[in-house]
């Protein structure tokens, strides 16, 4: 009876310092927890807003490169114009021709515009880059079409690439298939 | 003894005052700690939706080459309103979740025709209950002559 007295009087006895290092067990822990947490928030909202910065460039190069374009299309339609009076005062009267030269000449003078012109075959393809960001630019050729075709042009690519080279010249062992 | 048992239990007074006083502060600072991340994620995942829902726009509108046209592609109640230069300002309004909504509206998208000429732009404006700009973008489509 004493030996269980003295046993309870042990185990529930009051002790100094205990709640102190629960407390403070608790306290790192959530602290641990609490950094973690600001941490990764910080993290998804620098990836939020560079997503959102990559969205509004694009769109801008890409409002650019359409006013680009109509400026272009202006250029074929002022060409067009020109060689449809063709026939009565132009040299040859060839109004393919005339519309092939006006088209030339009215593009080779466009800054920015790369003009891969075929005198033989008649034949244009015009494109230009317009930069997205330091390291994306946005890509677009358009092949200009015969005088007689209604539809003036027909894009031949708008397509986003990248400025920086990725290429590496370490050589990698690739996996060989057994043949 | 009984003067030994007097001073442990007044130590483990003070000792438990001590450790309410310093949880309760420590708390305080750990609360505001987790209070700022589930701000900063509140406006991560707003700022993600509202990007995402200029991006469907600017699309359907590139895609329709009209602007009305391609609201109604992905938008169910669109309210249009005479906006400044005779253009049209199509509203679409949000609840906090980001669900189309005529009554509560927490966000607000706000898409400006100012189509110029053969030039169509549209402005997409994303703004909180409280005016701030969440997101915004401008968008163009030439249609040839």
């Amino acid at each position: 009876m004493r030996t269980l007295k003295l046993g309870i009087r042990r185990g529930l006895g009051i002790s100094v310092g205990g709640s102190s290092i629960v407390m403070i067990f608790v306290v790192l822990t959530l602290t641990v927890f609490a950094t973690l947490s600001v941490v990764t928030a910080s993290a998804d909202l620098r990836f939020a807003k560079r997503s959102g910065r990559a969205t509004t460039d694009y769109y801008s190069a890409d409002s650019r490169a359409e006013r680009i374009l109509m400026q272009i299309d202006d250029e074929l339609l002022a060409a067009k114009d020109i060689a449809s009076r063709a026939d009565k005062d132009s040299w040859d009267g060839n109004r393919q021709k005339t519309y092939f030269n006006q088209v030339t000449a009215r593009l080779i003078e466009f800054e920015g515009i790369e003009l891969d012109a075929n005198f033989e075959e008649m034949t244009i393809r015009a494109g230009y880059d317009v930069p997205i960001n330091d390291e994306k630019k946005l890509e677009v050729s358009l092949i200009v079409n015969d005088y007689n075709d209604d539809i003036r042009y027909i894009l031949e690519y708008w397509r986003v690439v990248l400025m920086t080279d990725i290429s590496s010249d370490e050589e990698h062992e690739l996996w060989q298939p057994n043949k | 003894m009984a003067r030994t048992g007097s001073f442990k239990t007044s130590a483990f007074f003070v000792e438990m005052l001590v450790v309410i006083l310093f949880f309760a502060f420590s708390s305080a600072i750990i609360s505001k700690i987790f209070i700022t991340a589930h701000k900063q994620s509140e406006i991560s995942v707003n700022h993600s939706r509202a990007t995402d829902i200029a991006t469907q726009v600017a699309e359907s509108i590139k895609a329709t080459s009209n602007v009305e046209d391609g609201l109604s592609l992905i938008f169910q109640s669109i309210q249009k309103e005479g906006g400044a230069n005779g253009g049209n300002v199509y509203i679409v309004k949000f609840d906090s979740d980001w669900n189309e909504s005529d009554n509560e509206s927490k966000f607000t998208a706000n898409i400006s025709d100012l189509t110029d000429g053969n030039l169509i732009i549209a402005r997409i404006e994303i703004k909180d209950d409280s005016g701030g700009e969440v997101f915004a973008v401008t968008t163009s489509k030439y249609i040839a002559r």
